[in-house]
């Protein structure tokens, strides 16, 4: 059951050029060259209750346009977006009141106030019944600890305290989708580690889709079973991490080291890439031959003490695809 | 149709709550501005006197009469800044991305933007709006008759709406040019002037466009003239009172309607 | 000496380029000037002069005042206000520039831009639309446009001043609100301080605020010249020596408590 649905989804922009030096600034102020830029060009795709995605492309790719046209804050220029089958753009209400989000560097909670203060807020704001509201706070405890920064003042959080404090915030309301716009950003490795445990349990307590956008590859690989890969406004790879792994780089690595000084390792399929004293790092193309195959073959002419067989990186293949 | 009055109530009593909260936090640094601006006000009063002492009454206006309007509109003048002052900052909200987070919560933006600052500076300006208002009704001999409070406090609501709504208005252009404070000044130095003095020393094309195309006329000068019993050559069919209240209203709505048209824009264009 | 005008010149451009900016400041300038013109015809309706000055006169007054304050506008308090609060002024302090120097460079900057972008059009429109009288003859045009100079001065150090007295008194926050309002009413700026009660008037003698919009203002409408002229600009004068060394004084305080208490 698809509860995101995107179908032909175009945002343009109309940028102003602006020109160089004095002569430049004075024409621009009389007249101002536009030039319309597509940031987010014909995007299809759909999104499952309860799946947790990856969404990643480099900067300027279009994701925060799209995450902004999916919740609302930006109107599409053409195509529709249906969450739960109802437009953000024709409903705004109705489906804000149904999806929680969470911007990496802004807060939404009070600076100069407890957290427990913005909550409060927030239970007015979605008229959140007592009961619900107490069980929310529950989970939330039992997750996220929320409890023991409830009494803090915003502003003496740490980074990854605020960001819990934000996490808390966004699902008070039980939304049944959670945007999350690079929530690990600038934390450190506990604080990574916590918010991934937290994605992971309410997906699993309360079957929350999520819509992760991350610039960090370990987030995808500990979370997200799918991938969205977005790059110059268009999707360019839709689908499961492995899949797009092997689709785009079916290479792997065989590392190899000999007990003597040698100086070329030869072999027809496997190309050596890198070398370090008696370590020969080599790559070939699973699809031409095997890593059995490749050892067997160099183990008649050359003396080999150990080998490890190494995959492809997923930032190596995510800065492949990035070039494209 | 309750059910939703006790829901926006409840929700801008939070909202008020907060940003009280928020600003007694900072209590220092504006030590300054909450002395001086009130007291700059106070003496415009001091300098009027000074000019009918060594003059004449000013376009018929004795002193306790000039003092009475002064008062008038000062008075909605300090209620407009502690309930709409956030008008002035449409600009920076745009460039923070502010508006963002509004548009994320189910509820009306426009009712969420109206609600969220009290500005606790304005106060000033409200208390020192009073003392000159009731020191100029002592001036006057002003009749406090049960009628006569019930039009002070429609004159007031209907006051203050017409400024917050001008400056919304006029603020939402930032929606399009993120650039608030020159108008700020343009618009603030405009309303003083033609709030806080009678504005029939202006030639008539002027009183015209005050009255017909931004009724400012209908914030100090026409009540004042109605409440003193000044003929100033306005006809209107009911109690002064209840129409300042009705074009406060009007403005309010217009107002609304320029605000949404301007988020529009944010929305379609981002920041 | 490039450095300054270097400056100078940055500041100006900079502020020209917001041209809605100075449409509107334009704007308010006009407004205030008009709105006061109308105040004083309404004031003089039938009298013939107070205070041995008519109505031209006063209308003179009120538009040259309008023009003044067009340009007299400064920055350097809140610049000051700003680097104290983010603590680049210890960085300031010990450059080898003198800053007193770089910042009055600056704010001759903004107002010859301002001078361009709102005096002059106001002044084409004051001397067309309300019938701006002109100084009775040339020497008084000059004498004019040295005390305004000097007020300028007068009026920057002030706000020099102001400005550092942030350094020990940053807790009150807005001092250049303070001054500003003290500015507007004292100075004749909005009313001729002849209009004021003697006892004031006396006190008023004493301080600089009467010498930075008064002074110039009553030499521009005078009708006769009067060694009350020379006189009033020789205590300009007195008042730029005083202001120099208090600027001096309270500039070298702060450089010690900053080094005192590194910043």
């Amino acid at each position: 059951m698809a509860i995101i649905e995107v179908e032909n989804l175009v945002k343009e922009f109309k940028v102003q050029k602006k020109k160089k030096g004095i002569k430049g600034s004075l024409s621009s102020l009389i007249k101002p060259e536009r030039v319309v830029v597509r940031a987010v060009d014909n995007m299809n795709f759909s999104i499952k209750k309860g799946e947790i995605v990856g969404y990643i492309g480099p900067n300027g790719a279009g994701k925060s346009t799209t995450i902004k046209m999916m919740t609302g804050i930006l109107y599409p220029t053409a195509g529709t977006i249906r969450i739960d089958g109802i437009s953000p753009h024709k409903d705004r209400k109705q489906v804000v009141r149904n999806i929680g989000v969470v911007f990496g560097q802004r807060t939404q909670l009070y600076w100069d106030l407890r957290v427990g203060e913005t909550f409060e807020l927030l239970k007015r704001i979605y008229n959140i019944d007592n009961d619900l509201y107490e069980e929310n706070i529950n989970i939330m405890n039992d997750v996220l600890d929320i409890n023991s920064i409830m009494d803090t003042p915003v502003r003496q959080l740490s980074l990854g305290q605020r960001m819990r404090g934000d996490l808390a915030a966004a699902m008070l309301h039980s939304p049944s989708i959670l945007f999350l716009d690079e929530p690990t950003i600038g934390l450190d490795i506990q604080g990574k580690s916590a918010i991934r445990k937290f994605i992971a349990e309410i997906n699993r307590i309360k079957g929350t889709t999520v819509i992760l956008t991350t610039h960090d590859l370990d987030d995808v690989e500990y979370l997200c079973k799918r991938l969205m890969i977005i790059n110059k406004g268009k999707l360019v790879e839709d689908g499961a991490l492995q899949t797009i792994i092997d689709k785009i780089s079916p290479h792997r690595y065989l590392i190899v080291d000999l007990t003597k000084e040698t100086r070329e390792l030869k072999h027809p399929l496997a190309k050596t890439v890198k070398q370090e004293g008696l370590r020969f790092w080599m790559k070939f193309n699973r699809s031409e031959t095997s890593a059995t195959k490749v050892i067997s073959e160099l183990l008649k002419n050359y003396s080999i003490k150990d080998f490890s067989i190494k995959e492809p990186e997923i930032e190596e293949v995510i800065r492949e695809i990035y070039k494209r | 149709m309750i059910k939703g009055i006790k829901y926006h109530f409840s929700v801008a009593v939070y909202y008020i709550k907060l940003s009280v909260l928020k600003q007694l936090e900072y209590s220092l640094g504006i030590l300054g501005t909450i002395i001086m601006i009130p007291l700059i006000y106070a003496t415009g009063i001091l300098l009027l006197y000074f000019m009918v002492e060594n003059y004449q009454a000013l376009g018929g206006w004795t002193f306790p009469q000039l003092a009475f309007l002064y008062g008038l509109g000062y008075l909605s003048h300090g209620f407009m800044m502690v309930f709409s002052v956030q008008n002035w900052w449409i600009g920076s909200y745009v460039i923070r991305g502010e508006f963002d987070r509004m548009i994320l919560r189910p509820i009306s933006v426009f009712f969420q933007f109206s609600v969220r600052y009290f500005n606790i500076i304005g106060l000033m300006d409200v208390v020192v709006g009073i003392t000159i208002f009731l020191y100029a009704c002592r001036l006057v001999e002003f009749q406090w008759t049960l009628i006569n409070i019930m039009n002070i406090s429609l004159i007031i609501c209907g006051a203050t709406l017409i400024r917050s709504a001008t400056f919304t208005i006029f603020c939402s252009s930032a929606f399009w040019t993120k650039r608030n404070e020159s108008i700020v000044n343009l618009l603030n130095d405009f309303m003083e002037r033609t709030t806080l003095y009678p504005i029939s020393i202006y030639p008539n094309f002027i009183q015209v466009i005050l009255t017909f195309i931004i009724p400012i006329a209908f914030i100090s000068f026409y009540p004042s003239s109605y409440l003193l019993d000044k003929n100033v050559g306005l006809q209107i069919p009911i109690n002064m009172a209840l129409w300042v209240l009705m074009m406060g209203l009007g403005m309010f709505f217009l107002s609304k309607a320029v605000f949404n048209l301007g988020l529009k824009k944010y929305e379609s264009a981002g920041s | 000496m490039r450095a300054y005008y270097y400056i100078a010149k940055m500041k100006l451009l900079v502020s020209l380029t917001y041209r809605f900016d100075v449409f509107a400041s334009f704007g308010t300038n006009l407004l205030i000037i008009i709105s006061n013109i109308y105040l004083w015809k309404v004031a003089y309706n039938g009298i013939d002069s107070v205070a041995g000055i008519n109505e031209t006169q006063m209308i003179s007054y009120a538009i040259v005042s309008g023009l003044l304050s067009s340009v007299f506008s400064t920055s350097v308090e809140v610049t000051i206000q700003e680097k104290i609060a983010s603590g680049d002024i210890v960085i300031d302090f010990f450059r080898p520039t003198n800053l007193i120097a770089q910042y009055f460079s600056e704010d001759v900057g903004i107002a010859v831009s301002s001078l361009l972008s709102k005096m002059v059009p106001l002044i084409a429109v004051t001397l067309f639309l309300f019938n701006l009288a002109l100084p009775v003859n040339f020497i008084t045009f000059v004498l004019f446009i040295v005390s305004a100079g000097l007020s300028f001065i007068i009026l920057w150090m002030i706000s020099a001043i102001i400005g550092l007295l942030c350094f020990w008194f940053i807790q009150l926050g807005d001092f250049g609100a303070i001054k500003d309002g003290i500015v507007f009413l004292l100075s004749g700026r909005f009313i001729p301080l002849w209009l004021f009660p003697k006892g004031l008037q006396r006190v008023l003698a004493f301080l600089p605020f009467q010498y930075v919009y008064q002074t110039p203002l009553s030499i521009y409408i005078e009708q006769t010249m009067s060694e009350e002229t020379y006189k009033a600009i020789f205590i300009q004068f007195v008042w730029v020596i005083i202001l120099s060394l208090l600027l001096f004084l309270t500039w070298k305080k702060a450089k010690n408590k900053v080094q005192i208490q590194g910043g």
